[in-house]
């Protein structure tokens, strides 16, 4: 379970988001959602344990977050807004080094081929990244979604230059792991429609 | 603990510097014109040196100086990484500008007593070595300081940069000493310290006062600014400011 | 495990290396350039040339060094995977070590055999040649990580090589001091003395430090 207390973010003389309190259980789907510039992004590195909080904490099982980064990290996923892919390798290379760099259990490759499959990208395996569209480029990051993933999810726009098919195909696989207890933390321009168990909202509005 | 949280407060130490600046001021006027009389007119010359050994009374509180601004500057920067404590990182910041100048004037009040003993401007001695590379230190200080937009990550990353520069002058103070006594053998450059007669030893202590007093007044002056900078939200800030300008209109 | 994965960002980071040749490259090329001008400026000059060549080749080789490392992080930030490095459930220092060994057979190694072939360039002696091979050997490692954490600190500015040499340099005197005393005591007929064991030393030392530091840089630089 994640644990907001109080959680605010200032950058550069300016308060981005205060006060935040809430907490996370397992199976629970967040959506932040704000225009551009509200600080959705902030607040997801902050979520993350990636950048740190001016005011409040962040508690995962108990246990405050500086400390308990490792702990916290074992079982998240981040997926952020800039891309993740180096654009000379190929999608699989890219695939593997990330999962290897992520998990203690590392992953077969057919395991991360058949990720692949799964979202379309076939024909672009052994190709370098950089010949692949944005969209492509974000389906072979979601495909991560599909190989062992672990427990927590906080994901930047995961929708951006996805076709409708890739949109829908993602969202069930929201659905799937919050029913295995998964966190999901998405943030996104308009409001989401998941059905799960416990749902939060969170609105950021620019000043 | 909340006396402790009081004691740091931006606007508690703003009204401490006020009260000291016009203290630190006064006195480092005093005591300079006063360690500079001394030392010009009051000591009789040296007997080997003659009159080239009053540099002294510059050099050496500027390079004593320097070294001990900069352990100030890494106690400030082990407290803001260690406790987030933003006076510190203040402090820190508003030091390193008057280290560096107290580095340059020891360097070049260096070579000045240098010319005359020696017979050249510059010797490759582990002691000025050194000091030339603690100016090196303070620039690249400063010049992370001034690349780093974000106010935060520059503050962490200089604090970083402060540390390890410290543990640093040591060991280049050791092996400038290990190649110079390898290179020159052991000439004349081995300059002793000979034992200092008391009445040249008050002027000394007295420009060391002096110079000590600069910095403080030159700290309390920037810290202020920084306080008001950072902190220009603050209702108490704004007071200072609408004070300032009904004073300029009346 | 964590052997495997320190394998597997070795193996990345040299693919990545050899995909993008301009990144070693160029600090070789930098690095002959230098070297090789220096006895057109002395205008052939042997003596003079024989005094100060292993000292220019030692600088040629650490002015390289410095610049090439800003690639060493510059690559994965720019991707946005660095992030990837930090939440990783693996030590940090240690993958960072890992990047470093990349870097160190890409580029560390050219240099190794580049600095005596330039060296006989130069018509020093064999004597001097192993000498400069042996501290280079290391001496590299040395300047490596410590200019790592100038590179970690200085991560995505846009002053980049410049400010990284400025905040580097005072850092690397004490490795580049000693190892030029070496070369240059053998130089002058001595035989190579305590100073390769004090490198051996700084090595030791900077291996045992410096990581945790590049880690701590690299998550203030992050955030």
């Amino acid at each position: 379970m994640l644990k907001l207390e109080n959680l605010g973010y200032e950058r550069e003389n300016k308060t981005l988001f205060s006060n935040l309190t809430s907490e996370i259980p397992l199976g629970a789907f967040v959506n932040v959602v704000g225009q551009n510039g509200a600080g959705k992004t902030s607040l997801l590195k902050v979520l993350a344990g990636l950048w740190q909080p001016t005011t409040g904490s962040l508690v995962w099982d108990n246990k405050s977050l500086p400390l308990a980064a490792p702990l916290f990290w074992a079982e998240l996923l981040y997926i952020g807004h800039e891309s993740q892919l180096q654009p000379t390798l190929t999608p699989l290379q890219n695939l593997k080094g990330w999962i290897a760099l992520n998990s203690l259990e590392g992953s077969a490759i057919k395991d991360i081929e058949a990720a692949l499959v799964q979202v379309g990208l076939k024909a672009f395996m052994h190709l370098p990244a950089e010949i692949l569209s944005r969209g492509q480029r974000q389906r072979v990051l979601l495909a991560r979604l599909w190989v062992n993933p672990p427990r927590c999810w906080i994901l930047d726009e995961p929708f951006t230059a996805l076709d409708e098919a890739g949109i829908l195909a993602v969202k069930h696989r929201f659905e799937e792991h919050l029913l295995q207890d998964g966190i999901i933390i998405v943030a996104t321009h308009q409001p989401l429609q998941i059905s799960a168990e416990t749902t939060r909202h969170i609105e950021l509005h620019s000043t | 603990m909340n006396r402790f949280n009081q004691l740091i407060s931006p606007r508690f130490v703003y009204r401490c510097l006020n009260r000291l600046l016009p203290w630190c001021l006064s006195f480092s006027v005093i005591l300079l014109l006063l360690g500079m009389g001394l030392g010009l007119f009051g000591v009789p010359p040296d007997a080997q040196q003659g009159d080239g050994f009053r540099m002294i009374y510059i050099h050496v509180p500027a390079a004593f100086l320097s070294l001990g601004i900069y352990s100030i500057i890494f106690c400030c920067s082990v407290i803001y990484l260690v406790w987030s404590l933003k006076i510190a990182d203040i402090c820190a910041k508003a030091s390193a500008s008057v280290g560096a100048l107290y580095t340059l004037i020891a360097l070049i009040s260096g070579a000045l007593w240098g010319k005359p003993m020696w017979g050249t401007w510059w010797i490759w001695d582990a002691r000025l070595t050194s000091e030339l590379v603690l100016l090196f230190l303070y620039w690249s200080y400063l010049g992370l300081r001034l690349s780093i937009r974000e106010e935060k990550r520059a503050a962490k990353a200089a604090a970083l940069l402060a540390i390890v520069g410290m543990i640093d002058i040591p060991l280049i103070h050791f092996s400038v000493e290990w190649w110079t006594t390898l290179h020159q053998g052991a000439t004349l450059l081995k300059f002793s310290k000979p034992s200092i007669a008391t009445e040249m030893l008050i002027p000394l202590l007295i420009m060391l006062a002096g110079f000590s007093f600069f910095y403080g007044t030159i700290l309390c002056i920037r810290m202020r600014s920084e306080l008001l900078k950072r902190e220009w939200r603050s209702l108490w800030v704004s007071e200072i400011v609408l004070n300032i300008q009904l004073n300029t209109k009346a | 495990m964590i052997l495997n994965v320190l394998y597997s960002v070795v193996c990345r980071d040299i693919t990545l290396y050899c995909q993008r040749r301009g990144e070693w490259v160029v600090p070789l090329l930098f690095c002959v350039m230098m070297v090789t001008l220096f006895p057109v400026i002395l205008r052939s000059d042997a003596i003079l040339i024989a005094k100060w060549g292993p000292a220019i080749i030692w600088l040629a080789v650490v002015l390289s060094l410095i610049w090439s490392l800003e690639a060493v992080f510059r690559l994965d930030y720019q991707e946005g995977i660095l992030a990837q490095f930090v939440m990783s459930p693996y030590p940090l220092p240690l993958l960072m070590v890992a990047k470093l060994v990349a870097h160190g057979i890409v580029i560390g190694l050219p240099l190794l055999i580049l600095a005596p072939l330039l060296g006989f360039l130069l018509q020093l002696s064999p004597a001097v040649l192993s000498a400069l091979g042996l501290t280079l050997l290391v001496g590299i490692p040395s300047l490596m990580l410590v200019g790592a954490l100038g590179a970690a600190l200085t991560l995505g500015l846009s002053q980049g090589g410049v400010l990284l040499a400025v905040v580097v340099f005072p850092w690397m005197i004490p490795v580049v001091l000693f190892g030029i005393q070496a070369v240059m005591s053998v130089a002058n007929g001595g035989a190579l003395g305590a100073e390769i064991l004090l490198l051996l030393a700084m090595l030791i030392v900077l291996l045992v430090t410096v990581p945790k530091a590049i880690a701590t840089a690299l998550k203030i630089s992050l955030g």
